[in-house]
């Protein structure tokens, strides 16, 4: 007989919850692989924090154009987005923090005031990011500023869950959810596969669907909250091309991935890209799958998407 | 000796209840683990079977919009 225990918490300012699947008998191992979880969930915020002027990420912004060094968590995540700008043709862009902070993005969301937007006159995107692992130090160009808020989230629940099975391996099945960025193993208690909807952003109350899944990332982008300015009509969805809040794209996207740091910076990219082009993007990632909710019409699928199809939802079109 | 073996049984399944309780009670994570985790809940459910119904309120998390 297996069980379940769910874990709910706040951090990354988001709600958060690790889900741990294990033998009856085994709950002090459950019990560890949630701390475990949670430690390097707090460790990860600590290093890649934008917010906290004592992180790694801060220490190296403040530096920008100097070599400075840094610890293994922030070396892993520059590297990571690094990558992801590449995997998504530049539409991800780690070094879109100054054009975000000109947008209004200037402090954790939680004290954010609303303003109007800031000058961004001589930004650029796709700043430098250069890394010496053997000497553990980082720098970015100068005048730039990096940004991993959601990056951070799919790495942070990406290498929780692996911290999870690295204390606990005789545990089913885990789930860690970061705000949404989800990564999933093993299997459900039931032994069938860990069963996440996905929020229907024009109706709270019904979700589109329910994703099935066993190792997996999913992630879910949109400018359906955050919103930004003395009006509230912009967003923090900065297109690298304009250094502004993104003008085309679908209200909310959400992607399947082998893992949730893959899967963030597509939905990331995917939620800056207009609608008819979404199609176009996944068939150049063929391992990839996505739902994509346009500000208006129906929402549908695209590529890999393991849906339970008992589930009804909004007239989804396959493609 | 019939009921020496069906009391054996009986005693041996009494222990392991006794084991499965005391697994079920074990305390709940303690927040401070990190700095970060605040406003925590933890829950447990014992699911011996694949539920059958598929509704979509049955699910172990949302993704949404963060």
């Amino acid at each position: 007989m297996r069980t379940l225990r769910t874990y709910r918490f706040r951090a990354m300012g988001t709600d958060c919850s690790i889900v741990v699947a294990f033998p009856i008998w085994e709950a002090a191992a459950a019990r560890r692989a949630i701390e475990a979880a949670l430690s390097e969930i707090g460790a990860q915020e600590r290093a890649l924090s934008r917010f906290d002027p004592s992180s790694d990420l801060s220490a190296l912004n403040a530096a920008a154009g100097r070599w400075t060094p840094v610890g293994d968590r922030l070396l892993r995540a520059l590297s990571a987005a690094v990558d992801a700008r590449t995997a998504t043709g530049g539409a991800y862009d780690p070094t879109v923090l100054p054009a975000l902070i000109a947008a209004g993005y200037d402090q954790s969301f939680e004290h954010l005031r609303p303003r109007n937007a800031g000058s961004i006159a001589g930004w650029r995107a796709g700043a430098a990011i250069e890394l010496d692992l053997e000497m553990g130090r980082a720098r970015v160009a100068a005048g730039s500023a990096v940004d991993l808020g959601g990056i951070g989230k799919g790495l942070s629940a990406t290498t929780a869950l692996a911290a999870m099975r690295s204390v606990s391996p005789r545990m089913t099945g885990a789930l860690v959810d970061l705000g949404g960025d989800i990564a999933a193993w093993g299997a459900a208690p039931d032994l069938g596969p860990w069963r996440v909807a996905v929020a229907n952003p024009h109706d709270q109350e019904r979700p589109l669907g329910v994703l099935e899944l066993y190792d997996t990332g999913v992630a879910t982008s949109g400018r359906d909250r955050r919103r930004l300015g003395a009006d509230g009509s912009g967003h923090h969805l900065i297109d690298p091309a304009t250094g502004r809040p993104a003008v085309p794209g679908p209200l909310t996207v959400t992607v399947v991935a082998p893992s949730a740091l893959e899967a963030e910076p597509h939905a990331t990219a995917l939620a800056i890209t207009p609608v008819e082009q979404a199609a176009a993007y996944l068939a150049r990632r063929p391992h990839l799958g996505a739902i994509v909710v346009p500000e208006k019409g129906l929402p549908f699928a695209i590529g890999r998407v393991p849906m339970d199809e008992t589930v009804p939802w909004p007239e989804a079109v396959a493609t | 000796m019939l009921q020496r073996i069906w009391a054996g049984m009986a005693a041996m399944w009494a222990v392991m209840a006794v084991f499965a309780v005391l697994a079920l009670r074990q305390a709940p994570v303690a927040p401070s683990t990190t700095s970060t985790a605040t406003h925590a809940v933890t829950s447990s459910s014992t699911v011996a079977s694949r539920p059958s119904s598929t509704s979509a309120t049955q699910v172990a998390a949302v993704t949404r919009t963060s």
